[in-house]
């Protein structure tokens, strides 16, 4: 028996093993098309409505006219965008055109216009010679991110369970997938100081800095939505995103405890309640 | 010119309120037919593809309901079986990225009893990336072309050769 032979008679065996369901039944797909239809049709004579009363100079206030909000940029120039995971993210130039897809280094962010040196030490992702494994096992675009401890960084779209995510990829392994946009994250267990990670930062970001309480860490520009700041223990950390001009955009927290140590209660915190046990 | 391009688009509008296929009977009998015989077709090879047999029912489910509401449309398309599977692919994927909002990286088991008569093979096939996994599905249960997956999943032909030249690569490997 071929190879062939044999995978198509396992996936036989395997679609034969499925549990059988019944379909919801052409009455329950027609009443729920129909509904859709109605409902859809409805705004059609709304639409064929406002035509009319523009017709005859009935002045109406209609939104202004939206911009797409997902404009087809050109690929591998400055200022192109890729699709990864459903997220258009801004890329650079071209670094080689792989076999599965194409690689962009990072867009960098605009350039801050104040003085960041109240925060602390910048903590760059610098871009360097990229070291790609194997490039032919990922699908799609990526984008070349920069260095951290003499591995490259990369993000891509990766298949995790039956799903395309996004997958940040630190050295040769994939090391988050998921998708985690505005969600703070930590890079698993590796060889120096644990990583906190902030994919898809805020469009306008210019800084984000990196802060324990009051006290700020460093900073850094991130590269097409990614931030990756070192985290120097465990705590709550802050992630705080700027714009050109030093105003805040938005702000996450970063809880980094390790699974043997209990956060403090925070005696600020409405939500904490401590319970004494007999 | 702007008097006769409202004159237009109040006739498009007309006709598009007015031509409602709820109304005609032998759409419904013709989509009712590819229902019954489509259902079960993509139900057990998407569910094998995603490893999820709820889902899959969902989606298909969907994807009906989406057919129906195109059915004059989608009937004179070259393959409205492509057409169903890749919209509840679509909806699938939309479904589980709401759901795992953050994942570590690994396999995740079907959601049913998967006895197999090779359970290695059956690994590396569930292991595949989803890319992948889905044109092999496609080629050995659906028994299509090149171009008939390519067509069906939106995608050019030379990419589903070298997604599937890979995927029988690391598949050979196992059955060596």
């Amino acid at each position: 028996m071929s190879v062939e032979e044999m995978i198509r008679q396992e996936l036989e065996d395997a679609v034969s093993t499925v549990p059988k369901r019944s379909p919801a039944g052409i009455e329950s797909i027609q009443r729920r098309g129909g509904r859709r239809l109605v409902v859809a049709r409805t705004g059609l004579a709304l639409a064929g409505v406002a035509v009319f009363a523009g017709m005859f100079g009935v002045s109406l206030l209609l939104a202004p006219n939206a911009t797409p909000s997902q404009a087809t940029q050109p690929l591998g120039q400055d200022g192109g965008t890729v699709l990864i995971a459903d997220d258009r993210i801004p890329v650079g130039d071209l670094v080689e055109a792989f076999s599965e897809g194409p690689m962009y280094y990072g867009a960098t962010s605009p350039p801050p216009t104040f003085d960041t040196s109240p925060f602390g030490d910048e903590i760059p992702l610098e871009v360097g010679q990229v070291k790609v494994a194997d490039p032919d096992a990922w699908d799609g675009p990526t984008i070349y991110i920069g260095e951290y401890r003499g591995e490259s960084i990369f993000l891509n779209e990766g298949p995790f369970g039956g799903v395309d995510t996004k997958c940040l990829w630190i050295g040769p392994t994939p090391q988050l997938c998921g998708d985690s946009g505005t969600i703070p994250l930590l890079a698993p267990p590796r060889p120096g100081p644990q990583l906190g990670l902030w994919l898809l930062v805020p469009d306008a970001t210019s800084v984000v800095v990196l802060k324990q309480g009051n006290v700020s860490i460093g900073w850094q520009s991130p590269v097409s939505g990614v931030a990756i700041l070192p985290l120097p223990g465990e705590g709550t950390y802050q992630l705080v995103a700027l714009d050109q001009n030093g105003v805040e955009i938005s702000q996450i927290a970063l809880p980094f405890w390790s699974e043997t140590s209990t956060p403090a209660p925070d005696p600020n915190d409405p939500t904490t309640t401590t319970t004494t046990i007999p | 010119m702007g008097t006769f391009v409202t004159f237009y688009v109040s006739c498009w509008w007309m006709k598009e309120v007015m031509e409602s296929p709820v109304s005609d009977s032998e759409l419904f009998l013709d989509f009712g037919v590819f229902y019954r015989e489509v259902w079960n077709r993509v139900y057990g090879p998407l569910a094998v593809t995603l490893r999820d047999h709820e889902l899959a029912a969902e989606a298909v489910d969907e994807a009906m309901v989406r057919a129906f509401q195109k059915w004059s449309k989608v009937r004179s398309y070259d393959n409205p079986v492509g057409w169903v599977y890749r919209v509840a692919m679509n909806y699938a994927r939309n479904r589980l990225r709401r759901r795992w909002r953050e994942v570590s990286w690994g396999a995740v088991e079907p959601t049913w009893e998967m006895a197999t008569p090779n359970p290695e093979l059956m690994a590396a096939m569930l292991n595949l990336p989803i890319h992948q996994r889905q044109i092999v599905v496609l080629r050995f249960v659906f028994d299509w072309s090149n171009g008939e997956i390519g067509n069906a999943l939106g995608i050019p032909e030379g990419t589903v050769k070298s997604r599937l030249h890979r995927a029988l690569g690391v598949l050979k490997e196992v059955v060596k």
